[in-house]
């Protein structure tokens, strides 16, 4: 693999302006987070829900306006690009959305939608050659290409899922933000698709940020993992070991509640994490003091930094 | 408590019905859940849409068969009609979380009016109640979020405000299809509990719709496996995740993601289910499977015991364990 940088994101900031009760609200959805993907590479992410994983892979793209930090594409920073120069971005770091059916237009027949972003930059040469590249695309999702007739009503959850893979194919991009995008499929069906992305990115360098909440699936495919709490990105670091020897307790909580595909080895009660914490009105120190078991003096009143632990795994923990 | 009979679901805009379902039959009882599992596309939501009598009419319809909620028929009555009779007791939590919250609506007043539809207009404190619904899902700050928008919140947000508003009407029995696909995993083991309670203590039955068979193995006590329209395997959920029997049960434990095989390539099931128009004698998943013989390829195939209250429609079904 590669070890050419794609794509760097630097203290990217992003927050909502929220009313409730008449009181103003600053929502920090995502808060000074950094990571880089290689070319070629699988970078997961995981956390917590309401963590602000979907904002972050909308802030890189501006499709949510960050309020700071820098991503750097192509020698250009897109925070900084309106206009021509912003669609052209889009069409190379493409998209898959979390809720399919929210995202597929309801009056547009599938064939429209696939071939949106082709049609936008007049990239098909002819009208047989769009019907044909529509017809593959949707074959390479495990689709048959009768579907191009048909609206997103006609379609099952899963196959409206794999219809909004088969947009941000089409062409096929440098980078790929996929979020939760096997989440209604069945295993054989995602062992498919999942075997397509290894696929592609094996043959034409293609970059994947994969947002899951199924990690065995992210556990498998992705080189490295992130794991986001709050906001923030606690823990960063290569798949296996990562998975083996997490070292955030947030990671480590979250890796022995994965349900075990075996009737016998019932988690049962008694893993609960205890009350969520606040998103309006954050406490001093670390955003997971509350629920820790280890948190004590410094964890209440200063946030810990992301530090490299050991080799190329980063937590940012004060008691590691 | 809950039982289907034969359902048999189809696409009525054609010239010739085309079946989505076929004699999908299940009982369910108090206090119990039941996982269904089955490829993409195979008919779980229509075969639950059905059960709700929430088919839409003019495209989509029941050809054959019934539902009946504590023995009474209830397959053609509209949702209005139901509550008119008082056999309002089913609730749903529907698999896309936009597809049923009304997108200009503050989720407060959404749940409060599921839970006027329940009490017929006449509640005390219902800003209280919806409230305590989101603290019961784990919404964090959840007087706050009352006055939140949906686009406001994140997808496992969403998906539990759809949980509450399922729950807001105690049912006696509940629907749930695919309701933690938008979890993580502490919080989606905290819901799968909530229902485990719910079940022991209040005697709701489920029907538990999921691709996750971690999940089913951690909540469900039998097991259904759909493939093509049809159930093609039911036994409880030890029996099934120990000794699959019908190729299709056996082929998708073979794809299960296993973080501890990163090298080993994924193995899905070669080929393709067939779509509704291709559907024709004989099994479903014959052209797929590698045990078929003659015999699968014409006639219906009936249900074969293998052992009390384990059965599948195959005829050939696997005999070594897995
Ligand atoms: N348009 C918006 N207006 C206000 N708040 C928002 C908006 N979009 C997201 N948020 C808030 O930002 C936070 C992060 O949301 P985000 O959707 O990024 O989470 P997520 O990690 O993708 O969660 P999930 O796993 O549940 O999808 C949440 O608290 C959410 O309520
Ligand atoms: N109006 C329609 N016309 C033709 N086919 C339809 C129509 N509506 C649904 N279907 C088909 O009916 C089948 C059953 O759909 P259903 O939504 O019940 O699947 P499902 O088992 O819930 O799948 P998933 O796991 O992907 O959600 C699908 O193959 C779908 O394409
Ligand atoms: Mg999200
Ligand atoms: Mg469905």
């Amino acid at each position: 693999m590669s070890s050419e940088t794609i794509l760097d994101v630097a203290g990217l900031r992003t927050t909502f302006h929220v009313k409730r009760a008449n009181k103003k609200y600053a929502l920090k959805a995502v808060d000074n987070v950094s990571f880089h993907l290689d070319k070629g590479e699988i970078l997961g992410f995981v956390g917590e829900t309401g963590c602000g994983k979907t904002t972050v892979g909308r802030s890189i793209i501006k499709l949510t306006k960050p309020e700071g930090g820098v991503v750097t594409f192509g020698g250009n920073n897109i925070l900084n690009l309106t206009g021509r120069r912003l669609r052209e971005v889009r069409l190379k770091v493409r998209m898959v959305f979390q809720d399919p059916y929210a995202s597929l237009n309801p009056r547009r027949r599938i064939a429209d939608s696939v071939a949106e972003a082709g049609d936008i930059h007049k990239l098909f040469n002819s009208p047989q050659d769009r019907l044909k590249q529509i017809a593959e695309t949707l074959k390479r999702v495990g689709l048959d290409p009768s579907f191009a007739d048909r609206f997103p009503h006609e379609l099952s959850g899963g196959q409206r899922q794999r219809v909004g893979i088969a947009r941000a194919l089409l062409p096929i991009p440098g980078i790929i933000i996929a979020d939760e995008p096997v989440s209604a499929l069945d295993v054989s069906i995602q062992a498919q698709i999942l075997n397509l992305l290894l696929d592609l990115r094996k043959r034409l360098n293609l970059a994947i940020i994969f947002i899951s909440h199924d990690l065995s699936v992210v556990g498998q495919i992705c080189d490295r993992i992130a794991v986001m709490y709050l906001g923030r990105v606690v823990e960063i670091g290569e798949a296996e070991e990562l998975f083996n020897r997490p070292l955030h307790p947030y990671t480590q909580a979250l890796i022995h509640a994965v349900p075990k595909p075996n009737p016998r080895l019932r988690i049962g009660k008694g893993m609960a994490l205890g009350e969520p914490p606040s998103r309006f009105e954050l406490k001093p120190g670390c955003t997971y003091a509350d629920r820790c078991p280890l948190a004590e003096g410094v964890c209440l009143t200063d946030v810990p930094e992301i530090k490299t632990v050991k080799n190329a795994q980063m937590a940012a923990c004060h008691k590691l | 408590m809950l039982s289907v009979q034969d359902l048999t679901v189809s696409v009525i805009t054609g010239k010739t019905p085309l079946d989505i379902t076929r004699n999908v039959s299940f009982e369910l009882n108090k206090g119990e859940i039941l996982g269904v599992v089955g490829e993409s596309g195979c008919g779980k939501s229509m075969t639950a849409l059905a059960i709700m009598g929430l088919l839409p009419k003019t495209t989509i319809a029941v050809r054959s068969g019934r539902v009946l909620l504590d023995d009474q028929e209830i397959t053609h009555l509209e949702p209005h009609q139901r509550v008119d009779a008082g056999l309002s007791g089913i609730s749903m939590i529907f698999q896309e979380p936009m597809t049923s919250l009304n997108p200009v609506m503050q989720i407060g007043d959404q749940i409060i009016e599921a839970l006027l539809v329940h009490d017929r207009g006449n509640m005390r404190a219902p800003a209280a109640r919806a409230k305590k619904l989101l603290d019961l899902v784990h919404i964090p700050d959840a007087a706050m979020q009352l006055k939140a928008y949906p686009h406001e919140l994140s997808g496992g947000m969403r998906q539990r405000v759809m949980i509450a508003i399922a729950l807001a009407c105690n049912p006696q029995v509940l629907i749930a299809d695919e309701p933690t696909t938008a979890l993580d995993v502490t919080i989606q083991a905290e819901i799968l509990s909530l229902l485990k309670e719910l079940c022991e203590e209040l005697s709701m039955a489920v029907l538990f719709i999921t691709h996750n068979l971690g999940v089913v193995a951690q909540l469900a006590d039998r097991v259904s496996v759909m493939y093509a329209g049809q159930i093609v395997e039911t036994a409880s959920v030890e029996v099934l995740f120990e000794h699959p029997v019908h190729p299709y049960t056996h082929g998708l434990f073979s794809c299960l993601p296993d973080p501890t095989k990163r090298s080993e390539p994924l193995q899905p099931i070669p080929g393709q289910a067939p779509l509704i128009t291709e559907i024709t004698d004989g099994c479903a998943f014959a052209p797929r499977c590698k045990f078929k013989t003659s015999a699968c390829l014409s006639g219906s195939i009936d249900w074969t015991g293998i052992s009390n209250g384990h059965k599948t429609r195959c005829h050939h079904p696997l005999k070594e364990q897995k």
